[in-house]
């Protein structure tokens, strides 16, 4: 077993900076569970105080059952891969493999036998006499992953690691990185400012804001039911499309400056408190359908300010008075930039959020 | 036969019935001619300066320490290698080369190992007081030798200085010390104020060599198990050993060129107990209007550090870059 649990994990620098606010998290064993967000959400701060490498403020950590807060991070049984691979320049690869286990002497043999077994997984036996400045980032990347898989640890802790790569490494490495979870069935916990490696690799998300935790949930549960703006417009992309505008008083409309939206009975009944307040309205961009019979009283109404065509799709940025949103309709799509259109919504999975809160209506 | 400019390049074969002495320059041969040119321009005068005030008084010194020469009048009394063989022979000579490699020897033992400390305390700006630690480790750098020397002259004074201070605070009989007339003592006491004042300077080599040394390897190899003092030892020290190069490099060339603190603490003494090969040189060449035999002198110190530095260059230097 080798689950992780951080209760009421806060951490504080000196001059009253909360990096993480009360984090309660728990990572099963064997779940490959994504700490994402953005720059200085406090994701790698967390990170870092799992790995031991950062003192808890306040709060509890436990790794497989043992209280770790006090206990150094050789003796924690966790390997990390870092974001610019850290990687001994002054040894081999086959030395950058093996110091761990050489630190802890471990017999020769054995050290030997991890190695070239770590080598073999990650293909990078021709390169373990090269030191790592005659390695591309893509063979440095590999070989501080099997830097960590040759220590056998309870728990893997990935720091942005595909960040440094090429767009075409990072989709093959992000692969990797996934079979290689299912392969050693270890517990993995990975940080990443990048929904799309969050979404196509993890179990679970925790999706992080100024130190502290939006949401926490499966990649398709942060998808459909997002808790608030900041999960909805961060995960998907292209992100949600947000309209401001109110429940109109006296009827079921959602009434925005340049159009109205008539409510499901479904939708009414969530937003019945709101009637005349503003709400916010967000709706993904696959979720709006052009409707060539639409009008300004029954679908999202502007004119496009932009088409791309992407082959499998196309997106039109569509400008309204007071937003753009992001619409996703069939290649073959006839229309031009500065035509008048109006998208219907699917009202079923279309959200309304507290403008003030900010949360989700539910 | 007439002269033409390199750059002239005539429109016919007879130009003029000129005869050329050398094939016309091509547009290249123009460029590769300017862009040499150019070069020689920038180069000359700091090639000229360093031939002028480096390599001609070096060459200078050779031919005088060949000679017995007061320093005036006509070099007529030719010694040969005399004047070498002279200084080999003298007690003194021999105990200002000891006392030189003693320092060497103490300085790598004792000055850089405690100049790397202090860079390892306050390299990272994340402990209090780094950089005010910084500036006060380095301060002594920046005095002036020969000031330096006259401050702890007075700190070693035998009636008012800190070791009789603390003798009379601490110790029963209340002793004074005088450090700097005792031929058993003068020597550290001398020492302890070389790596007061050089200690800042290799601190902040290791410094810099420790900046470019990225946080995350200490973090990787304290996950993979190591200690503080096996980080030290097998990822900071190799990460910097080109700084440690240098270092020791300036470390062990300095140390035979002392002079002007051992100066100014005692002239060499007491006794030549404190000689450096410098300071014999200047009391047994200069002081003494024997020029040649100076010169000697001046040239066996000058060999010394020539032979370390092919050495060092070619065993050191060159298999750390490989």
């Amino acid at each position: 077993m080798a689950n992780v649990i951080l209760e009421n994990i806060t951490k504080v620098y000196p001059g009253d900076v909360k990096a993480v606010d009360n984090a309660n998290i728990e990572i099963k064993d064997q779940e490959f569970v994504v700490l994402v967000g953005p720059s200085g959400c406090g994701k790698t701060t967390t990170l870092r105080m799992i790995a031991g490498l950062e003192e808890i403020t306040e709060g509890t950590l436990t790794i497989d059952g043992k209280v770790v807060n006090d206990v150094p991070p050789k003796d924690r049984d966790i390997a990390m891969v870092f974001q610019n691979y850290a990687l001994y320049p002054h040894m081999t690869v086959y030395d950058n493999m093996a110091f761990g286990l050489k630190i802890r002497k471990f017999p020769k043999a054995d050290i030997d036998a991890r190695v070239k077994e770590a080598a073999q997984i990650l293909s990078i036996g021709n390169l373990l006499d090269r030191k790592p400045k005659a390695l591309s980032g893509g063979q440095r990347q590999r070989v501080a992953v099997g830097r960590a898989i040759v220590r056998h640890p309870k728990v893997f802790l990935f720091d942005e690691p595909l960040s440094n790569l090429d767009a075409k490494l990072r989709v093959q490495m992000r692969a990797e990185i996934s079979s290689l979870h299912h392969r050693l069935k270890a517990t993995m916990v990975y940080v990443t400012h990048d929904q799309v490696e969050a979404m196509t690799m993890a179990d679970k998300i925790v999706v992080m804001k100024d130190g502290l935790i939006q949401q926490i949930g499966g990649p398709l549960e942060l998808y459909n039911s997002p808790n608030n703006l900041f999960v909805a417009g961060f995960i998907g992309s292209p992100p949600m499309n947000f309209i401001e505008g109110r429940v109109a008083d006296n009827s079921n409309v959602f009434d925005a400056v340049d159009f109205r939206l008539p409510l499901t009975s479904q939708k009414a009944s969530l937003v019945a408190s709101y009637k005349g307040s503003p709400v916010i309205f967000g709706v993904r961009p696959e979720d709006l359908t052009l409707d060539p019979k639409g009008t300004e009283d029954n679908a999202v109404t502007g004119s496009v300010l932009v088409v791309e065509q992407l082959g499998e799709q196309l997106h039109l940025h569509v400008e309204m008075k007071d937003a753009t949103i992001i619409a996703k309709v069939p290649p073959q799509t006839k229309v031009a930039v500065g035509d008048k259109v109006f998208l219907k919504p699917n009202m079923e999975k279309a959200h309304f959020f507290d403008k003030e809160t900010e949360q989700v209506i539910r | 036969m007439t002269w033409v400019s390199p750059g002239h390049i005539p429109s016919t074969v007879e130009d003029e019935g000129r005869h050329y002495i050398m094939k016309p320059l091509t547009a290249k041969g123009k460029a590769s001619f300017q862009k040499h040119a150019t070069i020689l321009f920038l180069v000359a005068p700091a090639f000229i300066l360093f031939t002028t005030f480096v390599v001609l008084p070096v060459l200078q010194s050779g031919y005088y320490s060949l000679f017995q020469w007061k320093g005036l009048g006509p070099l007529n009394n030719f010694q040969g290698v005399g004047n070498f063989i002279r200084a080999f022979k003298d007690r003194i000579f021999r105990i200002a080369l000891y006392n030189n490699v003693k320092i060497v020897i103490f300085s790598l033992i004792i000055q850089l190992p405690l100049a790397f400390s202090f860079a390892l305390l306050v390299a990272r700006k994340k402990y209090t007081g780094s950089v005010f630690f910084r500036g006060l480790y380095f301060f002594p750098y920046v005095m002036a030798e020969i000031v330096i020397g006259i401050i702890w002259r007075f700190i070693y004074h035998p009636q008012h200085g800190l070791p009789t201070l603390f003798s009379q605070w601490f110790t029963a009989d209340k002793m004074e010390i005088g450090l700097l007339g005792d031929t058993n003592l003068a020597f550290w006491a001398i020492f302890i104020v070389v790596c007061w004042k050089y200690i800042g300077f290799h601190m902040i080599l290791y410094i810099a060599g420790l900046q470019g040394v990225p946080e995350e390897l200490e973090d990787a190899a304290v996950i993979d198990g190591a200690s503080k003092v096996q980080v030290v030892f097998h990822i900071i020290i190799p990460s910097i050993r080109n700084t440690i190069i240098i270092s020791v490099f300036l470390c062990i060339v300095g140390s035979f060129n002392l002079f002007d603190i051992v100066w100014a603490m005692g002239q060499g003494g007491p006794v030549h107990s404190t000689e450096t090969l410098v300071t014999y040189l200047y009391n047994f060449g200069f002081k003494r209007f024997a020029f040649g035999y100076g010169s000697a002198i001046a040239v066996i110190i000058f060999l010394i550090c020539l032979v370390f530095n092919l050495f060092y260059q070619k065993y050191i230097v060159g298999e750390a870059q490989k």
